[in-house]
């Protein structure tokens, strides 16, 4: 970095590093297109029945179609679904692991309960779901938040007992009380956990989200897949599960560059 | 020396540990008095007690009986008066150096202009100035535990505790360090009591050194240390013939516990 030289040795490796990312990502979408061209051709072929593979040019159509039929409207309703159900998965998560924290006894009372739910298939909860707050988008996002809670809990209380205890006991040495060593050791020791939970909750809170509208509802990404289904619209099938897997990646990339952000403010390494 | 201000004193202190299936006396019975300015090391066998003792004179441990004071004046608990240095430098990586050093003052909700400015002169004094807005990582280990003695200063504590502070060293920084360290606590004119299971350590610091004997322990032997030396320091008084002397001395000592 101090020299402007830079050696032979360095630009022959650094060359080589750009050239194996370059061959593989052009692997890559070799490899996509490939596949959806195979797709295509063996559908006109009929070598594959595209009543129930359905094809590329036909999703693609459908897609164009779905822009004026309000397909917006459904990424939107899924979207609106997953975030509120993250937040509130992370922000309620966040706040027992607090409460567990900061009470030994509660903790320990809550353990085999955590443990169990922990373990249940939370879809499993959907019918009850639906009786307790009704059939519509206030069930679809109480299944994401049951969804991620737990694991949530579980993950930031982990983190926070790890906490490295001796900076616990220098804050003490200066005689912090438990509430400062919570803000001033406890949470900045854990933004990673607090991420990685973050990271784990996105995917998590989509598949509650995917999983009610399943069940119960007359919008979203979910409705439009269980609706093609029912009526053997593969197209339309096909192009919603490709958009449900741009919104995840998207989302996914928004923490993920949410991270960065953080990790470049907080910690410099 | 003999009207000398009596700054801390530790009464008939003992210690239980209670576990599940078992008792533990760690300390049976300490008493010690300290003056006003003096350095005073403690050493003893491993595990006999001496973490516990710093422990609860800082007020981190509870004690099972007597009675500790400050001033002639007891103290329960956490005292403002302590700093406490503990062998890791615990740096808050997501804290610049100067964050990292005002911790103290900032859970003991003292962090006025008068304090900030006492801080920054501490800074520059003891040439940390110029990095205070780095990271902990950006510092080498000798670096990051003089930080952390600038932290413990930082709420001007009348008497400090150092418990193997410089143990994590290698022995090329450790001297340089323990001679830093030294320098500035007696510029401060800091009062001191330090555990380390470094004899040598012990001798070239300490005005008085403590032994401890085995668990359930209690104060073996204080010996005096004095090198008469015009600027006595941690380096120059272990070329001093009584150095080797006292280490005999206290290497028997510690051999006739084990
Ligand atoms: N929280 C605790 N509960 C039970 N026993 C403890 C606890 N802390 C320390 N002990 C025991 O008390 C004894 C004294 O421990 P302490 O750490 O004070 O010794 P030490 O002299 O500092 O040892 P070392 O030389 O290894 O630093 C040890 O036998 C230790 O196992
Ligand atoms: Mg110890």
């Amino acid at each position: 970095m101090r020299d402007n030289k830079i050696s032979v040795e360095r630009k022959k490796y650094l060359k080589k590093v750009t050239r194996n990312k370059i061959i593989i990502f052009i692997t890559q979408i070799l490899l996509l297109v490939t596949f959806i061209a195979a797709w295509e051709i063996c559908a006109n072929a009929n070598i594959i029945d595209s009543f129930i593979t359905s094809k590329p040019s036909r999703i693609l159509d459908t897609f164009m179609n779905l822009s004026q039929n309000g397909l917006l409207e459904h990424i939107g309703v899924t979207c609106f679904e997953t975030i509120i159900g993250f937040l509130s998965g992370t922000i309620l998560g966040i706040i027992v692991a607090i409460i567990l924290w900061w009470s030994n006894f509660l903790s320990k009372v809550a353990e085999p309960f955590l443990v169990v739910l922990n373990s249940l298939p939370k879809v499993a909860l959907g019918p009850v779901i639906i009786i307790w707050v009704g059939a519509g988008m206030p069930a679809i996002i109480v299944m994401a938040l049951s969804i991620s809670l737990i694991v949530t809990i579980l993950e930031i209380l982990n983190g926070f007992l790890n906490t490295d205890k001796e900076k616990i006991k220098m804050a003490k040495t200066f005689g912090a009380n438990k509430f400062q060593i919570l803000t001033k050791i406890v949470i900045p020791a854990n933004i990673s956990t607090f991420i990685n939970s973050l990271k784990v909750n996105i995917g998590l809170s989509l598949v509650g989200v995917i999983s009610g509208e399943f069940l119960v509802s007359k919008a979203g990404l979910g409705y439009l897949i269980v609706y093609g289904g029912q009526v053997f619209k593969l197209d339309l099938v096909m192009a919603s599960v490709i958009i449900l897997g741009i919104v995840a990646a998207v989302m996914y990339k928004s923490v993920v560059l949410l991270e960065k952000l953080i990790t470049k403010t907080h910690i410099i390494n | 020396m003999s009207n000398k201000h009596e700054i801390l004193k530790i009464e008939n202190i003992r210690k239980i540990y209670q576990a599940k299936n078992d008792e533990l006396e760690a300390l049976k019975s300490i008493n010690l008095k300290v003056n006003e300015g003096e350095f005073v090391s403690i050493i003893g066998p491993s595990g006999c007690g001496k973490s516990t003792l710093l422990s609860i004179i800082a007020g981190l441990e509870e004690k099972t009986s007597g009675k500790i004071y400050i001033d002639n004046e007891e103290i329960v608990g956490v005292s403002r008066k302590i700093g406490y240095m503990l062998q890791k430098d615990s740096l808050l990586e997501w804290r610049s150096i100067y964050q990292n050093i005002m911790i103290g003052l900032e859970i003991q909700g003292i962090k006025n202009k008068e304090n900030e400015k006492y801080v920054k002169d501490l800074l520059k004094k003891y040439n940390i100035y110029d990095f205070r807005n780095k990271y902990p990582s950006q510092l080498s280990g000798g670096m990051r535990q003089r930080v952390a003695l600038i932290r413990t200063l930082a709420i001007r504590p009348q008497i400090l505790l150092l418990d193997e502070a410089f143990s994590a060293l290698d022995y090329q920084t450790r001297m340089l360090v323990i001679k830093d360290v030294y320098r500035i606590l007696k510029n401060e004119n800091k009062t001191v009591l330090m555990v380390t299971h470094d004899i040598s350590e012990a001798i070239s610091m300490s005005d008085r050194v403590v032994v401890l004997s085995n668990r359930p322990s209690v104060i073996k032997k204080i010996y005096d240390i004095n090198f008469d030396m015009e600027s006595r320091d941690p380096m120059n008084c272990r070329e001093n013939p009584k150095f080797s002397k006292y280490y005999e001395n206290l290497w028997k000592e510690l051999d006739i516990n084990a």
